[in-house]
């Protein structure tokens, strides 16, 4: 009832469509959401399977758009883990048209630069490799990126947005997704089609193996953060045969040498239209958007996406303790495995989440950092790293003081055993609901962020109405749900923990 | 999840290609930020910018105060953070901390406090239905902080844990020491909180503090959300009326001495990366050369696209993160130029900046990245007033170091009439290679060989 209101007064506010304009979108097959429920967002879908959504928001000029594709690290094939990310640097390079000269001369030298990389893979792998081979090989390489440099016309693609005055712009790559951000002021809208078009119908991969350095660096760059660290040997013990295993920069071993012919099969196979959705919110006419959409995405050809299923990680059936040292302060990351974001527990998993570690009022917080004062910090979440496929339920904390981590982990197991012993009150299950209700309108406040969200739950989630129908089923849950959801998956052969142990010099 | 970073850049070249394409050309964006006029609470003068906006039942208040961690004792340093902190956390003499906690984290309301070097704020957010109860919280956190011991002695264990933690990640080490080895270890620009003045600070402390800086002069409101304007400002008026007026008596800050020369401090740290902070003098706060020189920083490291984006990342592959940027204090100011390089080719990275620089310095500024430069910063100055509550933000957080009324206003136009000769001497002017500071924290034994060419190397401990 309470949600319902909120969305009404909002309606009210932010979207005064008159009929006309309803009628002219139903004419185009568009498709506008008018219960009160749910913000009222237009869905439109091009013959090709792209999708559009779109949501009308007036106060500054300005305008932003998602680009959200349904392809992460999980579907990069053995030995080329991180290609996925790579990618998304690679698609910042420009097209045929942008960011070359001549792009006939430009294609042949690339083309030559990838056979030497071919080769410096071939022998960079045997077990007695001719260091002196690949040097000369690498020499030839830079030489022909020089030469291939004269027709091209270095990171266009920025330049363009640059002068078009973009913010924001940016990509994400995560083991389920990757998605292509930007905002742009609002009279500009018909360049984000023009140019977004040709970004995912020509990619040109061009700069391949420099960017690959660059990625390296990232790679370098996480491996000396304590955090990062800890978090990628808490997915990778976790998960033993299932690609959610992999971390989603890649292992450098598959890093350092994939090429760009494996960057342009990836491409094919998965940047289809079918595959994408496209979310528009700000000051936008959705008529001239669909429109738009149409003249530059509509002869985007479509295919047939790949399978998407891939090893279903076994029942752990043990408890796993990693200790992993490193030149830093101690920290802990605990993992059981989930059953999936769509499993029936699920909202009561996400309640038993909120209920332990969200807020100064949560349980663990109170015993750990108030009353027993051996955490710094604690924080949970009912499903990371990803939504696609089972998952994990995670616990981050730091040991303060004289505290170990050893004893910090037993407390927290303690508190988590004695959970079904004081079930949830209606009062802890009625703030989580709360909570939930105000972070949507949260959400509704930046063009940006709402843009993501709506395409990640089409696009990932398979409905943008996803997080209001999760705050529905969340309506419903009862204390004795919660308590058997923390009885089935908090347990501790479901469970790996990370220890992350100070490197004493 | 993995992000590219950047912020934004410049340049243009190809409007061939672009008309292939067939890319609207359009002029550089005219817009200028509405004008507010603020109110005044009759009984302290206190100052408010008050907007109603309609379009979510949301309700937000920002309390911009000028105080500042560089006004903290020098025995005391980390009073500030003590004391933001405990404002949200310690309780007031009405509501008890716990209370506190469980009406706000139950409404799903929020009151933040932060304190900067050189400014401070507390916020509330809640749904409309919830004003009454969350503001109420609200003025007794900014009125009648009660500061609870147990959360005092929380709150002190706690900032002493970070302490112990303040280098686990070496890209904050590394900013963070070459800043205090820059304006100097005990100046309130360069110092650090240590343990044993976290140990020394007592409750007197905090309301000493708070009672100074709390005060009607030094306090501006932003208040925006679903509400009608004249009722709300009746009724901070009525509450707020109690904010003392008394003027602040605050410590004048000195100028900070800065060494002179080519000075390398490293710090010695088996990682897989090595972090490079390289510091040149900058301005002060209030200084018109603000503007070529935002100017030169969006062209040479203000991204991808910029002349060190461009050399040190894109055409190279050094580096995944590479940026410079320029930050003003009242009494000074630095220019930072920031890159994350493997061990082995710290020496290559550094050379490559240094001569971007030198470059910059002998007047070889490209016209084209010149202009794109200032497009960038033109075009996407609309997006700092992408809602109502940042529309008052932003002049608020302005109004609070006294910038003059029509800053933000002006701002655009004078970005506009900056010309390449501008840009030029502040090249010549503060790419100064004779004289600046480059922190390393890295595995110096992988890059040592090559370095004394860029300066005099110290060895620091971390501590």
């Amino acid at each position: 009832m309470k949600l319902l209101l909120i969305i009404l007064s909002m309606s009210i506010g932010v979207f005064a469509m008159d009929n006309s304009k309803i009628e002219e979108l139903k004419k185009l097959n568009a498709y506008v959401e008018t219960s009160p429920k749910y913000p009222p967002v237009i869905y439109y879908k091009l013959k090709n399977g792209m999708k559009l959504l779109i949501y009308e928001k007036k106060f500054a000029p300005v305008v932003s758009f998602t680009m959200m594709f349904k392809v992460g690290n999980v579907d990069n094939i053995q030995g080329q883990t991180g290609l996925a990310h790579l990618f998304e640097h690679m698609a910042f390079k420009g097209t045929d048209k942008i960011g070359t000269r001549n792009w006939s001369k430009e294609k042949e030298i690339l083309e030559k630069i990838d056979s030497i990389y071919e080769e410096i893979n071939k022998e960079d792998k045997k077990p007695n490799k001719d260091e002196e081979k690949i040097k000369k090989l690498k020499e030839e390489a830079i030489k022909l990126e020089n030469e291939a440099e004269k027709y091209q016309v270095r990171e266009e693609f920025w330049k363009i947005y640059n002068e078009l005055g973009q913010n924001q712009m940016n990509a994400f790559t995560s083991t389920d997704y990757t998605g292509y951000v930007v905002s742009l002021p609002s009279d500009r809208i018909e360049s984000y089609f023009i140019i977004e078009s040709d970004r995912f119908k020509n990619p040109v991969l061009r700069d391949f193996y420099k960017e690959r350095s660059v990625v390296l660096e990232e790679l370098r760059m996480n491996k000396s953060d304590p955090s990062r660290v800890s978090w990628e040997n808490l997915f990778s013990h976790s998960f033993v045969a299932h690609p959610y295993h992999n971390p989603t920069i890649g292992w450098e071993d598959d890093v350092m040498h994939l090429t760009r012919k494996d960057a342009i099969e990836f491409y094919k196979k998965f940047y289809l239209p079918n595959n994408a959705t496209l979310a528009i919110v700000g000051d936008v006419d959705p008529i001239k958007a669909i429109k738009l959409a149409e003249k530059y995405f509509g002869d985007w050809k479509s295919g047939i996406v790949p399978d998407q299923n891939y090893t279903k990680e076994p029942p752990q059936n043990a408890e796993k303790v990693i200790k992993v040292y490193f030149p830093s302060k101690p920290m802990l990351k605990i993992a059981f495995k989930n059953d999936g974001i769509n499993a029936d527990d699920m909202p009561a998993l996400i309640v038993a989440s909120e209920i332990l570690a969200n807020g100064n009022t949560s349980r663990l917080y109170k015993k750990l950092v108030e009353e027993k004062k051996m955490a710094l910090y604690i924080g949970s979440h009912h499903s990371t790293p990803g939504n696609r496929y089972p998952s994990l339920f995670i616990i981050a904390s730091a040991p303060k003081g004289n505290t170990t981590v050893e004893e910090l982990d037993n407390e927290i197991m303690k508190e988590i055993e004695n959970f079904p012993s004081n079930p949830p009150t209606d009062w802890e299950i009625q703030k989580v609901i709360n909570n939930y209700e105000i972070s949507i309108l949260k959400d509704l406040e930046s063009n940006l962020e709402f843009a993501q969200t709506l395409a990640y739950n089409e696009q990932i989630l398979g409905d943008w109405k996803f997080s209001w129908e999760m705050i529905e089923k969340i309506k419903k849950v009862k204390s004795d749900d919660v308590v058997k959801a923390v009885q089935k998956y908090l347990q501790r052969n479901r469970r790996t923990a990370v220890y992350l142990l100070e490197e004493k010099k | 999840m993995k992000k590219l970073l950047i912020t934004g850049v410049m340049l243009m070249t190809a409007n061939l290609l672009k008309a292939e394409l067939n890319i609207p050309k359009y002029k550089n964006l005219d817009y200028k930020p509405e004008k507010l006029q603020p109110l005044k609470i009759d009984a302290n003068g206190l100052k408010l910018y008050i907007k109603s906006d309609k379009t979510l039942p949301i309700i937000k208040i920002t309390a911009f105060i000028k105080t500042g961690k560089v006004y903290e004792p020098n025995d005391k340093v980390g009073l500030g953070t003590l004391l933001f902190e405990l404002l949200r956390e310690g309780g007031t003499q009405k509501y008890k901390s716990e209370d506190i906690d469980k009406k706000l984290e139950y409404l799903g309301a929020e009151i933040n406090t932060t304190i900067n070097n050189e400014d401070g704020s507390v916020s509330m957010y809640c749904h409309k239905k919830d004003f009454d109860e969350v503001f109420d919280i609200f003025v007794d956190i900014l009125t009648n902080p009660a500061f609870e011991i147990e959360k005092f002695n929380l709150k002190k264990m706690e900032i002493i844990e970070m302490i112990k933690r303040r280098n686990d990640e070496p890209s904050k080490q590394a900013t963070r020491e070459a800043l205090r080895m820059f304006f100097g270890k005990d100046h309130p620009y360069g110092r650090r909180p240590e343990i044993e003045n976290i140990e020394k600070i007592t409750v007197d402390d905090l309301k000493e503090f708070h009672k100074k800086f709390f005060t009607s002069k030094n306090i501006i409101l932003s208040v925006s959300g679903d509400f009608d304007e004249k009722e709300m400002f009746t009724r901070i008026s009525k509450e707020l009326a109690k904010i003392p007026t008394t003027t602040p008596n605050i410590d004048e800050i000195k100028e900070p001495e800065i060494a002179t020369g080519k000075k390398i401090y490293v710090i010695d740290k088996p990682l897989r990366q090595a972090f490079i902070v390289i510091l040149h003098k900058g301005i002060k706060r209030h200084d018109e050369r603000e503007f070529p020189l935002s100017v030169l920083m969006e062209y040479m490291g203000g991204g991808i696209q910029s002349r060190l984006g461009n050399e040190i990342r894109s055409k190279r592959g050094l580096a995944y993160s590479v940026y410079q940027y320029f930050s003003k204090r009242d009494k000074s100011g630095f220019i930072m130029t920031y890159l994350g390089t493997k061990p082995e080719s710290v020496g290559e990275a550094i050379e490559n900046v240094l001569n971007e620089l030198q470059k910059a310095k002998n007047g070889v500024i490209d016209e084209k990245e010149f202009e794109m430069a200032k497009s960038q910063l033109i075009n996407s100055f609309v997006f700092r007033f992408e809602n109502v509550s940042s529309l008052l933000n932003e002049k608020a957080s302005y109004d609070i170091f006294s910038y003059p009324d029509d800053y933000l206003y002006k701002y655009t136009e004078k970005i506009n009439s900056v010309n390449i000769n501008d840009v030029k001497k502040m090249a010549e002017n503060f790419y100064d290679l004779n004289n600046y500071l480059i922190f390393i924290v890295g595995d110096y034994k992988k890059f040592s060989s090559n370095l004394n060419k860029f300066g005099d190397i110290e060895i620091v401990k971390e501590d």
